[in-house]
């Protein structure tokens, strides 16, 4: 094989990668959607309060402007808007000295009206200020719907797997 | 100063000549490994303190999927609990089944209103717990580490559908 055949089919490689990256199907963009919502929670050292607040909001673009949240084995059930998402993820980033999100077993269906029904595990890592380690898993389920915005988070649910 | 030179029956075996059949056994051995590590023993880390001191943070272990294909769980037995898929699973010891009434008092476990004794459990515990019935098809799960506080611990009843195995070491 000579160098110009090499060179033809890297090319046609790249180019194979490009359209698969420009035209994602609509499982990969609720996936890309899922995975930079965990970028976005994550913290990796000391931050100030606008970094801080920055994040939180970042955080809080990801879902749609009314969400509902659900945790069963807690009893907790709201409705919040994205100015609570952000409290809450500004909240959390002011306990942690460090956080991580990373979901697992992401599974994407799609319902009759083209919503996204996601289900996963849900591993959240963290330490706290006082330097104390904690570790949250949950089976989690979430609803999204593609609006003018993209993929947007309209429900999620922590599933009560083990009850008391 | 050259290799040293293996005797020609070692070579063979360390080094054989890479040919059709070769290469099939090799892809056979291959997908067969990825089947049994996958459907039959499944390799576990464990990530966490709930099963201390049996299950050490780190530590490796194996889960003997078909555990379960012909017979129940049984108390005491340590199961991985499956939550949205099998990539993380929880780790816990069967403590009741169903139908049967558990409770913690005095840090102490109850089930149908005796005592169990649970030699694997090591350090100090105060879990209080008002006693409650175990559904039909659930079993009740709780980690060996009953040194932390109650309300960081997972445990509870799981539907048996969602126990993946037994850990066999």
């Amino acid at each position: 094989m000579n160098l110009r055949k090499i060179g033809a089919a890297l090319l046609i490689l790249l180019c194979a990668w490009a359209l698969w990256e420009a035209f994602p199907t609509r499982k990969r963009q609720v996936q890309r959607t899922l995975r930079a919502l965990c970028k976005a929670a994550e913290k990796e050292g000391p931050e100030g309060n606008l970094a801080a607040a920055a994040a939180a909001r970042k955080v809080s673009s990801f879902f749609a402007p009314e969400c509902r949240l659900e945790a069963e084995g807690y009893r907790f059930q709201a409705v919040v808007d994205r100015e609570e998402v952000a409290r809450y993820a500004f909240a959390a980033r002011e306990r942690a000295a460090r956080l991580s999100l990373r979901l697992h077993d992401v599974v994407v269906d799609f319902g009759p009206e083209g919503e996204a029904k996601v289900t996963a595990t849900a591993r959240l890592d963290g330490e706290g200020e006082g330097g104390d380690s904690f570790r949250e898993v949950h089976e989690v389920r979430c609803l999204l719907r593609k609006g003018d915005e993209g993929w947007k988070i309209e429900e999620v649910s922590l599933v009560d797997v083990l009850r008391r | 100063m050259g290799a040293p030179k293996l005797p020609p029956r070692l070579r063979a075996f360390l080094f054989p000549r890479w040919t059709p059949l070769y290469a099939l056994r090799v892809v056979a051995v291959a997908v067969l490994s990825l089947l049994f590590f996958t459907f039959v023993l499944r390799p576990l880390v464990v990530s966490g303190a709930s099963m201390e001191p049996t299950f050490r943070d780190g530590s490796f272990h194996l889960l003997w999927r078909p555990a379960y294909l012909f017979s129940a769980p049984r108390r005491g037995d340590v199961v991985a609990v499956r939550l949205a898929g099998e990539r993380v699973v929880l780790l816990k010891r069967v403590v009741a089944l169903a139908g049967e009434e558990v409770a913690f008092r005095g840090g102490r476990l109850y089930v149908n209103g005796l005592p169990l004794e649970e030699p694997y459990v090591k350090g100090p515990c105060d879990w209080e717990l008002p006693p409650r019935r175990v559904e039909e098809g659930h079993l009740y799960v709780v980690g060996d580490n009953r040194s932390m506080p109650m309300e960081r611990h997972d445990f509870g009843q799981v539907s048996r559908r969602r126990i993946l195995g037994a850990v066999l070491w």
